[in-house]
């Protein structure tokens, strides 16, 4: 059967943009870690906020980010998402804020080995969930 | 039809130098490397068997690596001719290759066996990626050279290989893409039972071979009805110079 040549073009730009449309769409955690002994009280009201970080582009820096923010108190869920280098944390506001844990993000980190002081993680955009 | 596929292929050779520039400078989360299928199946071992991406490849690449392979089962492997920014700028080097004659075709038989070393360089890759748990082509791949404007992969040597792959399609057309292609020999398997092709009428042929002599990837098509070979890419060249009007066309 015969087609005209413009089949071609318009099937590349139909699942070209259904791949677009569902890679935009679809968002798997790289990483989700629940401290379940942070939260003493069951009424607390969680709250959670959205960071960018630089560099959470991996499952390896994925693990380390989850590893570094495992250690804030108060931080109860994390969650990240290598696509988007964007990490979503649940915390109790009683016992930390959004800057805090910003600011346990940016802190360097202590290579043992050698001493070092190495910047890892920074971020760039902070937003309220 | 030339044209349709030209501003294809510059809306995307443009888009990914954007998305290079913006994440070099703008320090923007999407990379060249988020929107290459071939992430897509590079992460696809671990994905299946541990439930996490290989390094800086995410959901995207193998969203991105699906939809190409359904692409390639619905109309053989246009994503090379129509949407590839690295295929694209081989393909404008050929042709000014051509331009100032400088373009060589190498013998059918070692041409032949030429296109079988890139299932070759797929399989120690993947083997190598599959292992070291790292995207360990980055440095040699020419499409992350060009694109992610030298990022903290890439190396002196990494440029070396980048002007080899595009001074190469200076004597040889699309040559990258005829051997050594990885993402091409990984579509190939598909592209057997690509649905739409070329498709010759034998009666209103001629045979004056303009049709061959147009094709980028070199594939015999006079004598034949449908052009099944895996290394058509549906750039619809074959069309274009037909000097008979239908003797090719597109179909099923």
């Amino acid at each position: 059967m015969k087609l005209k040549w413009w089949v071609v073009p318009m099937m590349v730009a139909v699942v070209l943009l259904a791949s677009y449309g569902l890679a935009k769409t679809v968002r798997f955690a790289t990483q989700t870690l629940r401290l379940e002994t942070a939260v003493v009280d069951p009424d607390t009201e969680l709250e959670t906020v959205e960071f960018r970080v630089h560099m959470l582009k991996c499952w390896t820096m994925s693990n380390l980010f989850t590893e570094t923010l495992s250690q804030v108190d108060g931080v109860v869920e994390i969650q990240t998402f290598v696509r988007t280098n964007t990490a979503r944390i649940t915390f109790d506001p009683a016992k930390t804020s959004p800057e805090r844990i910003a600011d346990r993000i940016n802190r360097p980190v202590h290579n043992p080995e050698t001493g070092e002081r190495l910047s890892v993680f920074s971020v760039k955009k902070t937003e309220m969930r | 039809m030339r044209l349709a596929r030209t501003l294809f292929q510059a809306g995307f050779v443009i888009g990914m130098i954007a998305v290079g520039l913006r994440w070099t400078f703008g320090g923007h989360a999407l990379t060249c490397e988020t929107y290459c299928p071939f992430g897509g199946l590079e992460t696809a071992y671990s994905l299946l068997t541990q439930r996490r991406f290989t390094c800086s490849t995410s959901e995207a690449s193998f969203i991105f690596f699906l939809g190409m392979m359904g692409l390639t089962l619905l109309a053989k492997k246009s994503f090379c001719s129509w949407i590839c920014p690295l295929g694209a700028l081989l393909e404008w080097i050929g042709r000014l290759g051509g331009r100032v004659r400088w373009v060589w075709e190498p013998p059918k038989r070692v041409d032949r066996a030429l296109r079988y070393l890139r299932y070759v360089v797929l399989f120690a890759i993947l083997y190598f990626t599959y292992t070291v748990g790292d995207l360990v082509f980055r440095t040699y791949d020419p499409y992350y050279i060009l694109y992610s404007f030298g990022n903290e992969a890439v190396v002196w040597w990494s440029w070396m290989v980048l002007a080899a792959v595009l001074l190469s399609a200076l004597y040889i057309r699309m040559a990258w893409c005829r051997y050594l292609c990885l993402l091409g020999a990984a579509f190939d398997l598909f592209s057997w039972t690509g649905l739409v092709k070329p498709i010759v009428d034998s009666h209103a042929c001629t045979s004056c071979g303009l049709c061959e002599k147009a094709c980028p990837q070199a594939i015999p098509i006079v004598g034949r009805t449908k052009i099944r070979a895996r290394d058509c890419t549906n750039c619809l060249e074959c069309l274009a110079v037909c000097p008979k009007h239908d003797a090719i066309s597109m179909g099923v």
